[in-house]
């Protein structure tokens, strides 16, 4: 196998590791948000954050030896479609980012506030977090394995 | 002009020239500094590729522009 052939195979491994690792690590404390009390889902949520903060150190620690070893391939393996595929992944993240916020309006507005609990900001700020990181990834992810 | 309507009416000869030059996609790929995917998304009409990228596969197949990229119908 050629080495960029070898090189878009680590990226997409790296790229699913980190979305994987960011929805745990942060999905685990997002959890310990939504039940403080239950001692059930504090342990399950300690596991997922501690497997998923793992996860994110490996994919650190994997893309700063993938940049190194890229660095001879860095024009094929940042051209025209990788560029295009990327910009197409950030405008799905912002589109699902905005499908989430206007879900979240439109069910406050029809449902009003006897019907739709009042949310913790916190709470909802988090999960837009995670959303926006981890929907580009995975769209990226998608767009390089596509067309293959 | 949306992009689908782009990729109806823009035709290329790639996988015809390159193979007349005995070029494998990664070879072709390696030429112009993308990857086989890129050349493979090209050659399947699913990527159209830029003036600047158009001109470098035209120069490393040695043919002009015109003969590797067509409007449908001319």
């Amino acid at each position: 196998m050629a080495l960029i052939d070898t090189l878009i195979a680590r990226r997409q491994k790296l790229l699913l590791i980190a979305a994987l690792g960011f929805t745990m690590w942060q999905g685990g404390l997002l959890l310990n948000k939504m039940f403080p009390t239950d001692d059930t889902a504090h342990a399950i949520a300690l596991a997922m954050t501690l497997t998923g903060a793992f996860q994110w150190a490996a994919f650190s620690i994997g893309f700063v030896h993938f940049s190194r070893k890229a660095k001879p391939e860095i024009e094929a393996l940042n051209d025209e479609l990788t560029r295009s595929n990327r910009a197409k992944s950030l405008m799905y993240g912002y589109m699902a980012l905005l499908g989430a916020i206007s879900l979240l309006f439109g069910l406050s507005t029809v449902l009003g506030q006897t019907r739709f609990p009042a949310l913790n900001a916190d709470f909802i700020i988090h999960g837009l977090l995670i959303l926006a990181v981890v929907c580009p990834i995975l769209c990226f992810f998608w767009l390089e394995r596509s067309n293959a | 002009m949306p992009k689908q309507q782009a990729q109806s009416q823009l035709c290329n000869r790639l996988k015809e020239i390159r193979a007349r030059h005995n070029f494998t996609q990664a070879e072709l790929a390696a030429k112009v500094s993308v990857t086989r995917k890129t050349i493979n998304t090209v050659e399947n009409n699913v990527f159209i590729p830029s003036t600047v990228l158009a001109l470098k596969l035209a120069r490393a197949l040695d043919v002009r522009v015109e003969e590797l990229f067509y409007l449908n119908g001319s």
